[in-house]
């Protein structure tokens, strides 16, 4: 078993998949944080261009401790602890990428990753087009994204909208354990740039994980949407955090007959058009959620994307519930209130079931 | 009190070594002086770094000059023909776009010494990293005038499929990287190839190319300071010229420009004539032997050219006076050098620029008798090794190579249509299973083979708008 399992597992007797026999049926529990952390630490033994780098990552095991014992394990070389400067570790690490290693460039919250935004736009993800294929950046920037608790406006953006709106990047954001091993896998193999937007609420929370799921070689698509649960009167679609809400949101309104579908995109960039397509020509009815802001957010796009391909199969507008259009504010109240709740989602099912 | 006994540190008083003479910090060993004194500024002033040159302005050996790369008739006649076609094919160029050739070009007047000497300095295999002036070092390498004038016209030969605008040129297999527009962003990039180069224990350093105005970025203090921490086989050559745009240098920095930074960093610095062809040269050989760790060369034997003393080298723990000290010394082994050019922006910035509106024309002329390639030119004749009707020769069949290599590209297509949706993201492979419902080969004419779906789809859509409405593709752009 992997040492990060091996602290974690607990064996839920109840829980099985459906159609799933003996040893496959064996399912554990891993949180988040463990599951980063172990595919982190399966990709760096299994190939060594692969390194970390990033503030806090080594000697202090990580700010949130998602690289904790990489240090030891692998040694300086592979583990870089930086300088504080953004734009100084994110412009190495894409220089680096260009020479052919393979950075893992972590930041401390994604919106610090805005002092090297330029790095990732216009080095990064512009570099394969702009020297006409010639010149790759396999490089994965992680971190933490979206709200927090109480950490106020300037720790708590979400950047799904702004990145997934970039050619030449591709923008994973995983919910559960299993999103989070087979996301990192895929992205840190994967030749282009990767924005991975991770949670911090989520890194402490525990997910039952398959065998499958802790095989290393487990690598999910990407740009393919999970169907977390099934229905047939309306389509929630998330991502990251929301996913969560959305799925007691469907557990509340199944009590009152109102059977949810509840859709993870774990990919937002590309964006699995078929599945919510094929989802809305099931229940005529869509609603996106998410934590961000309203104007040009994710919704926007899945909005636009219903009425151009699905105009005729919808019932009812395409409603989003997202974040308050002002900058987090600090007390926990108004956080609350500045945040998507579980209510706001039934609330907004209600009005269209 | 004590009374200070050991010599001055930088010119401040310090105790003799007693314990508490030092103080212990995580940053290292720092002398304690009782003395409350500035250092830099106007009251107390830093000497201005010197500028190392072996000709003077009338191309004449500079005596005692330290030289340890003497420069064979061979070498000197190839940098002498490059600098020299160089300063034609940019003069060639500057007027093509005048006429309306192609949109945007940028001159290196004044800086073909800069460019030429560093470029012979370095490996074929040293990956550069460049700002937007440095097409001689392309030129030294081997890029014809052919590949330069596709990718001004920006045509089908163009290995860059038309995607960049004029002088953005790249190429990997004369180890240069695609230039970038943003400012100095390559300056970490190259801090980031050159550790790659360090970990994969490869021979090479990364150097980077940026001018006195691009020192000011964020970014050119982050790859400074990191190369020093990482110890990254990294040259950084500034490109001083005296402006950056209209912003003359004084306006630019107010310390002693970008040599005089380079030590506060942990990063040996030179500051160099770059007007001087063989200084520059001599600069960066030695200090790509410092960057890769290796130990400097030692100057040529006596008469040869210049007499050379011995080398400037200041092991690193003797730097900074005081007792044990250590001092701001740069660590041995692997790590960054800094090298300052300074000469002049002969031509204005670019294309869209006038600088006679921020500049004087007694100025200008006053540097144009300067230029670094009559200088090497009047260096070479003192030798007995180029001539007048050599040199009308070479500009001759400059000019005629340069006008051919235009009209030619001239009559090259552009790239096709459908060359706008690769490369957004590598090609998916036949099989590969990363990403879901890439189309692997198949289309309806093959040619969206490895595009992610949502682009083979605009593809589509797009040749068929084109294919529907034939007017609106230029006549010159194939569909595909």
């Amino acid at each position: 078993m992997l040492p990060a399992l091996a602290r974690t597992a607990r064996h839920h007797g109840l829980f099985t998949k459906a159609g799933v026999r003996g040893f496959a049926s064996q399912v554990s529990e891993m949180t988040v944080r463990d599951a980063l952390n172990s595919a982190l630490d399966e990709e760096l033994a299994r190939d060594d261009k692969v390194y970390v780098l990033g503030e806090e990552v080594g000697e202090y095991q990580g700010a949130y401790k998602i690289t904790r014992g990489l240090l030891q394990k692998y040694g300086p070389d592979r583990v870089k602890d930086t300088p504080i400067t953004e734009a100084g570790f994110t412009g190495i690490a894409v220089g680096s990428a260009f020479a052919g290693l393979r950075p893992v460039c972590e930041f401390m919250t994604w919106n610090f990753a805005m002092q090297a935004i330029d790095q990732i736009i216009n080095s990064a993800a512009k570099t394969l087009y702009m020297s006409a294929g010639q010149i790759n950046c396999p490089i994965v920037f992680r971190g933490p994204n979206g709200a927090a608790a109480g950490v106020a406006a300037q720790h708590s953006q979400c950047f799904a909208a702004w990145y997934s709106s970039v050619p030449g990047l591709k923008v994973l954001a995983p919910y559960d354990s299993e999103d989070a091993r087979g996301l990192m896998k895929a992205a840190i193999r994967d030749p282009d740039p990767v924005v991975f937007l991770e949670n911090e609420i989520l890194y402490g929370q525990a997910f039952p994980v398959t065998p499958q799921v802790l095989d290393k070689d487990f690598v999910l698509p990407i740009g393919k949407a999970k169907v977390m649960r099934e229905g047939k009167h309306v389509t929630l679609v998330s991502f990251s955090k929301m996913v969560g809400y959305c799925l007691k949101a469907a557990e509340q309104l199944a009590k009152e007959g109102i059977d949810c579908e509840v859709i993870n995109l774990r990919s937002i960039k590309p964006l699995d058009r078929d599945t919510l397509l094929a989802s809305v020509k099931k229940t005529h009815k869509i609603i996106s959620v998410e934590e961000g802001w309203p104007q040009c957010g994710v919704g926007s796009e899945i909005s636009a994307i219903m009425m151009e391909l699905a105009f005729d199969e919808l019932d009812a507008p395409v409603l989003r519930v997202t974040g308050a259009e002002v900058p987090m504010p600090y007390a926990a109240n108004l956080e609350a209130a500045a945040l998507p709740q579980i209510d706001d989602i039934i609330k907004a099912v209600k009005s269209i079931a | 009190m004590r009374r200070a006994s050991a010599a001055p540190v930088r010119g401040y008083a310090v105790s003799s070594s007693t314990a508490d003479a030092y103080l212990e910090v995580p940053g290292g060993r720092v002398p304690y002086t009782p003395e409350l004194r500035f250092l830099g500024g106007p009251d107390a002033p830093i000497p201005t770094m010197p500028c190392y040159r072996t000709i003077d302005a009338t191309g004449q050996d500079v005596p005692g000059a330290h030289i340890p790369h003497p420069l064979s008739q061979d070498l000197a006649l190839r940098m002498y023909g490059a600098m020299a076609r160089l300063q034609t094919m940019d003069t060639m160029f500057y007027e093509a776009q005048r006429q309306g050739r192609f949109s945007f070009y940028l001159t290196c007047q004044g800086e073909e010494a800069t460019n030429i000497g560093s470029a012979a300095g370095l490996g074929d295999q040293d990956m550069v990293f460049a700002q937007y002036r440095e097409q001689g070092v392309l030129l030294w390498r081997g890029y014809t005038l052919d590949q330069f004038a596709n990718q001004l016209l920006g045509n089908a030969l163009e290995p860059g499929k038309g995607r960049q605008m004029p002088i953005h040129y790249g190429s990997p297999a004369h180890a240069y990287q695609t230039i970038s527009s943003p400012l100095a962003t390559q300056m970490p990039h190259a801090v980031g190839t050159a550790y790659a180069y360090k970990v994969d224990r490869l021979p090479r350093v990364a150097v980077t190319y940026f001018g006195d105005g691009a020192s000011s970025e964020g970014d050119a203090h982050a790859a400074f300071n990191f190369a020093a921490v990482l110890g990254a086989p990294c040259l950084f050559v500034c490109r001083n010229n005296g402006y950056a745009i209209s912003t003359p240098a004084h306006e630019q920095y107010k310390g002693d420009g970008i040599a005089g930074r380079g030590p506060m960093y942990g990063i040996p610095s030179i500051r160099v004539d770059g007007g001087d062809v063989r200084a520059v040269y001599n600069a960066v050989m030695e200090a790509r032997r410092r960057a890769l760790g290796q130990q400097p060369q030692q100057p040529a034997a006596a008469g040869q050219q210049g007499k050379g003393g011995g080398l400037l080298t200041e092991p690193a723990a003797a730097a900074g006076g005081g007792g044990g000290g250590g001092g701001y010394a740069a660590a041995a082994g692997p790590g960054p050098v800094l090298i300052e050019c300074m000469s002049y922006r002969s031509g204005h910035h670019s294309t869209s620029d006038d600088s006679s509106r921020y500049r004087t024309s007694e100025e200008m002329r006053a540097w144009r008798s300067r230029d670094p390639v009559a200088r090497f030119r009047s260096w070479l004749a003192r030798q007995g090794w180029w001539d007048e009707a050599r040199e009308a020769e070479l500009r001759r069949s400059t000019r005629q190579e340069v006008l051919a290599a235009l009209d030619r590209a001239a009559q090259v297509p552009k790239p096709p249509l459908t060359d706008m949706f690769t490369d957004v993201y590598a090609p998916i492979a036949a099989g590969a299973t990363a990403t879901a419902g890439a189309t692997a080969g198949g289309e309806d004419d093959g040619g969206a083979a490895g595009l992610l779906p949502h682009l083979a789809a605009q593809r589509a859509a797009t040749l068929d708008f084109a294919r529907r409405h034939p007017g609106v593709c230029p006549p010159d752009v194939p569909l595909r």
